[in-house]
């Protein structure tokens, strides 16, 4: 705990990062991605099975082939892999401190970007060897 | 700091219809110089017309919260950047320039009714309290509303949620042995569940209280209660 109603001291100022408006925007944009990227290719697939298929659809359908198919957007999925990544591990540390875990809030959201940036990086790292 | 701080203030008159615009203004900067200083020194010699408010200057009366550069701060404590941009507090009501209305804040704490709901009339003897209880209840009690928290609570500008100082003094009373009020539900109520749990609020805090603790107690009472319904922060916390 902290020190008792004392005025805080003049090494106490509100500069720096924000770590929680930080961690809160990126569990918002990450969880945005994550559904952006989930959304399209869920369509995608399930207009797989409807026959007679619309030009539009064997259209877009191609498209996603090809675009998916570009080594320079390799990158978007290791993005996706730390998005998923951030994302669940925020999540659970909302959990855990709402459970009763005291958690640095600066410490905390170093180590979720750390851990989530593991398989992002080896996705990229991976695919790119390939 | 030796050098000239630029100080742009937020100057808005609702009275008269005008616009709101920023005036900019060159003070002398001085060591350890702080934001009021700042304010100070534009109205004695520059603005004689700039409305703001302060009391202590020691950061304990909580009356000169401003924003600079966005970030809601006690202009008495805060120290004076060479770029300032100097604002009232958000969400609150201008009455003018920096000094913002806060009739509706009180207006808040008069209607949570934060005094002590005793069960049965008090026996006009003293009452034992555990001293490390004593000694959480006396640190909650120790905000100063200043409403820092509450102008930098992301989720009282997207949600129905009155502001993490709010949901601190419930807190206390919940923890009070003597208390027998719904504080739960008055937390509840006044959107306790819709904080974001990102500790902006505690990271801001003037005077290192944790509000965002407060509302954590309270959500750990909704997920497994307690075992006579109160203080089950402070026993966790021990």
């Amino acid at each position: 705990m902290s020190a008792v109603g004392l005025p805080r001291d003049s090494t106490r100022q509100a500069e720096g990062i924000l770590y929680g408006a930080v961690g809160r925007q990126l569990n918002r944009w990450t969880g945005i991605y994550i559904v952006g990227f989930v959304v399209v290719h869920v369509i995608n697939e399930a207009t797989l099975r409807i026959q007679p298929r619309p030009d539009v659809l064997v259209a877009l359908h191609a498209l996603d082939v090809e675009v998916w198919a570009r080594a320079a957007l390799h990158s978007v999925e290791g993005l996706l892999y730390f998005a998923v990544g951030f994302h669940f591990l925020y999540g659970l540390k909302l959990i855990a401190m709402d459970l009763g875990a005291r958690l640095d809030v600066r410490t905390t959201f170093w180590a979720i970007v750390a851990l989530a940036a593991i398989p992002g990086v080896w996705q990229v790292v991976t695919i790119g060897v390939r | 700091m030796s050098e000239r701080i630029r100080a742009e203030i937020y100057r808005h008159d609702p009275s008269t219809g005008d616009a709101p615009r920023y005036d900019r203004f060159d003070v002398d900067g001085e060591p350890e110089m702080r934001v009021l200083d700042v304010i100070r020194a534009v109205y004695e010699k520059e603005a004689g017309d700039l409305a703001f408010q302060y009391a202590c200057r020691t950061g304990r009366c909580g009356t000169c919260g401003v924003k600079v550069n966005g970030r809601p701060v006690l202009a008495c404590q805060e120290r004076a950047k060479a770029e300032m941009r100097i604002e009232p507090l958000t969400p609150f009501p201008v009455l003018r320039d920096l000094v913002v209305d806060r009739g509706e804040v009180e207006e808040r704490f008069r209607a949570l009714a934060l005094a002590p709901q005793r069960a049965a009339p008090h026996a006009g003897t003293r009452e034992a309290v555990d001293p490390i209880l004593a000694r959480e209840i006396g640190r909650l009690g120790s905000c100063i509303s200043c409403m820092i928290c509450v102008s930098a609570c992301p989720a009282v500008a997207e949600r129905p949620f009155d502001g993490p100082a709010f949901m601190l003094e419930l807190r206390r009373l919940d923890e009070h042995p003597a208390d027998h009020g719904p504080r739960l539900e008055q937390a509840v109520e006044h959107g306790m569940l819709e904080c974001f749990g990102c500790d902006i609020c505690t990271q801001l805090c003037p005077i290192d209280l944790s509000p965002a603790d407060a509302i954590r107690g309270f959500r750990r009472q909704v997920y497994f209660g307690s075992r006579d319904g109160k203080n089950g922060a402070t026993r966790q916390a021990r």
